[in-house]
């Protein structure tokens, strides 16, 4: 099963990082084959994405579940295809460091085609999680610290922060959720 | 709309026509282009890099000439790589080997059967008597190592049919031989999991068969089946025999010089390059299918999805009718009853998807709008697609396209529909209704037919017999059926939830092009050579005429003429004049 696990720190302090990424408008259109979304209710959403399976791409409906929130700490997640055989979850969490100046994000997250191709497809598209992921992280930081990431350093971002986004339909969610849980329910629930 | 561009004056190149007597006392135009002086020269130059021109080059190597392939996109393979890399040769010694061996005079009946007259006989006993031999010298000389599949042929009641043996499969092939050629082999859109070919064939009827973990092991030793198999092994040869495979040229023009054709004018980063062939120029370059106005004009009936590569626009047949070529078997393509899943794409175009099973295993149907069957839906796809071609002369229109596969849920329950298998959830592009009746208002279909044509196929298959299309009485059909039901190919659809699959006409490439003879030389309209040409493959019209002899008869004929090809130009080198390259 595509699993992934990081930790990095970001150059700038975390209420910036939280600005930025809980209105999804700022980093929607960063992720590789987002298509659509559509709020289903408080913790659930279906997004719409076109994803890789070795040559071919495809489009992907999946439905993520919100199953744990701590604002500014901590979203727990599970993701489950709406037209695939597919399941998955994870978290994010973000600290401060150095003494508030940056932030800490750790990111854990799999996902897993099920199914008697399961072992085919999770093979096939573990590349494209990777490569996905480097790609919406590296812009993500880009636009929060407003430097440029030079290209030798973009895989070391890109895979400090892959776990957050592991499956790209899941930050969307995520963050999107987070925005949600900003905005209607203020501190924590 | 294609628009093939004029010719062009540059760089000392002169367009000119010349017009020459015959003996008949009529005139034959023939347009070319006379070059003053060429920017390089080669013995033997392969237009396309697919398996005819990859076996044309090596084999002209062999024989002592220097080779240039070139290949018009970034990726090398042609058609041939992203098809199923099985090649169908009479009389292999891999047949004889497994206790079964063939005959010539079988393979000449069932081959001539199959070309239904469209086909010269000394083309067809070239084909016979050299196809074998190709495959015994690539295996001896090159890393390509094939394995005898059991398929039957595809018309395996007709005479000198073959119940298995004639099917060839390039089993596995590590990339990693390639070294950096390893990222320009072109990717299967849908033959990209390593399995061999009855493995890929069988799985339909028996999706647990597929032994997951070795192929995944596979995927991950970088190990590839199918047409990249094939192309690896075809191109390590080359690389071998350090033959120059030129990316990113298109050939455009052919140059004549002394009344034969001398080299071509090609198209490299947007400049003119023109290369004189000594031995000859070898087209290989696959079909016309993607060009839209030449498969309007010449294709039987509608065809709207194609697997093949998207740069097989007719570049062959358009520089060799401008040369003076004859063209033949024009109306002819390799055709499939395909299904896309919305939304998947590669190369930015729709995937078509072969449908097999889904017309092939028990508990189902294809019926058109009327509801009702029109076909054997086990026949070989492309005898199924041409009953979809089929024109009514009362509308001025094609009854049988689209046409659906209509299933029930014994058959959701056991096969998989397209890539989604038995256990998956209901696709939505999947319709899907709890009745009949619901199911055909749902695809748009007469209801009360398709309950009458499903209410009679039931008691056929009830009977264990078809009396209407005589579906599941081939050795074919068996060999792809469910050799755990009461019929392999028979069932009822009588369980509800009912579904049907839309099913359009799709293509591997066209069979029409110039016309050869059994040197690989092309023939003009009076059926002389055209010195210094030759054609292999789709490229050039197809030995087989109509029909498909059975699973890998489009390459088993290319790599064969790519062989014969090879060879000649190889020798016509030795024997041309010199002369200075700029």
């Amino acid at each position: 099963m595509p699993e992934i696990s990081y930790t990095t720190t970001m150059g700038a302090p975390r209420p910036r990082v939280w600005d930025f990424v809980r209105d999804m408008n700022n980093w929607a259109p960063f992720t590789r084959g987002y298509q659509s979304h559509e709020i289903l209710n408080e913790f659930e959403s279906l997004w719409i994405v076109r994803g890789d399976l070795g040559p071919i791409s495809r489009v992907t409906k999946v439905q993520v579940l919100i199953t744990e929130w701590i604002e500014g700490e901590r979203v727990a997640f599970t993701v489950k295809g709406i037209n695939e055989p597919l399941t998955g979850g994870g978290a994010i969490m973000l600290a401060d460091s150095h003494g508030g100046q940056r932030t800490e994000i750790r990111g854990d997250a799999t996902i897993e085609f099920g199914g008697s191709l399961g072992p085919v497809v999770n093979h096939l598209i573990a590349p494209f999680i990777e490569s996905g992921a480097d790609e919406l992280v590296v812009q993500i930081v880009e636009a929060v610290t407003g430097e440029h990431v030079e290209r030798e350093k973009r895989s070391r971002i890109g895979l400090a922060l892959a776990g957050i986004w592991s499956a790209l339909t899941v930050p969307l969610v995520v963050l999107r959720q987070l925005w949600r849980g900003i905005t209607r329910r203020g501190a924590s629930s | 709309m294609y628009v093939w561009p004029a010719p062009r004056i540059a760089g000392g190149a002169l367009a000119i026509a010349i017009t020459r007597g015959d003996t008949r006392g009529h005139a034959l135009d023939r347009r070319t282009t006379v070059a003053a002086n060429w920017n390089s020269e080669v013995d033997v130059l392969v237009v396309g890099s697919g398996g005819s021109g990859l076996v044309a080059a090596i084999l002209a190597a062999d024989r002592g000439a220097r080779v240039l392939v070139l290949e018009r996109s970034s990726k090398v393979g042609g058609t041939t790589a992203v098809s199923g890399g099985g090649a169908w040769i009479p009389l292999n010694h891999h047949m004889a080997q497994s206790g079964a061996p063939d005959s010539r005079e079988r393979a000449l009946a069932y081959c001539t059967k199959l070309a239904a007259g469209r086909t010269p006989p000394e083309l067809i006993e070239t084909f016979v008597d050299t196809a074998h031999v190709m495959v015994k010298y690539l295996e001896e000389r090159t890393p390509v190592a094939f394995q005898a599949c059991t398929l039957p042929d595809y018309q395996s009641e007709f005479e000198g049919a073959a119940q298995g043996g004639r099917s060839l499969d390039p089993g596995l092939f590590d990339l990693k031989q390639l070294g950096d050629w390893a990222a320009h082999v072109r990717p299967s859109p849908l033959m990209f999991i390593p399995m061999t070919m009855e493995e890929a064939l069988k799985a339909p009827a028996q999706p647990k068969s597929l032994p997951m973990g070795q192929i995944v092991e596979r995927m991950k030793a970088g190990l590839v089946s199918s047409g990249n198999a094939l192309v690896g092994g075809l191109l390590k040869a080359c690389l071998d025999r350090g033959i120059e495979i030129r990316l990113g040229v298109r050939a455009r023009e052919l140059v004549r010089e002394d009344g034969r054709i001398a080299g071509l004018r090609a198209e490299q980063d947007g400049a003119d390059v023109r290369i004189r062939a000594r031995g000859g120029v070898v087209l290989a370059c696959g079909g016309f299918e993607w060009n839209e106005e030449l498969r309007d004009r010449f294709l039987q009936g509608p065809i709207t999805h194609h697997c093949s590569p998207g740069h097989n626009e007719g570049d062959a047949l358009l520089m060799s009718q401008e040369a003076g070529a004859d063209v033949g078997n024009m109306a002819e393509a390799w055709l499939y009853p395909g299904a896309e899943i919305p939304g998947e794409e590669h190369d930015g175009r729709p995937v078509s998807r072969w449908v097999i099973g889904e017309r092939t295993l028990p508990h189902c149907i294809v019926v058109n709008r009327a509801g009702k069957r029109f076909v054997n839906e086990g026949a070989n796809y492309n005898d199924m697609s041409k009953a979809m071609h089929q024109f009514d002369a009362a509308s001025y229109g094609y009854p049988n396209i689209p046409c659906w596969s209509v299933f029930d849920s014994q058959f959701r329950a056991r096969y998989p529909v397209l890539t989604v298998m038995p256990a998956d959830p209901d696709p939505e592009w999947l319709a899907k209704s709890d009745t009949l009746d619901g199911l055909a208002a749902a695809i748009g279909v007469d209801a009360a037919g398709l309950a009458a044509t499903v209410a009679r196929f039931n008691a056929m298959a009830a009977a264990g017999r078809d009396d209407d299309f005589g579906r599941g009485e081939s050795r074919y059909e068996h060999w792809l059926g469910d050799p755990t039901t009461p019929h392999p190919n028979l069932g009822a659809i009588e369980q509800g939830p009912f579904y049907a699959l839309r099913i359009h006409v799709a293509s591997s490439g066209t069979k029409g092009g110039p016309r050869t003879n059994a040197r690989g030389e092309v023939l003009n309209v009076r059926g002389e050579v055209i010195e210094g040409l030759y054609a292999a493959g789709n490229a050039m019209a197809g030995v087989s005429g109509p029909g498909y002899f059975g699973g890998g008869g489009t390459i088993g004929l290319g790599m064969t003429w790519g062989y014969i090809c090879g060879i000649n130009a190889a020798a016509a080198a030795k024997t041309a004049p010199e002369r200075a390259v700029r």
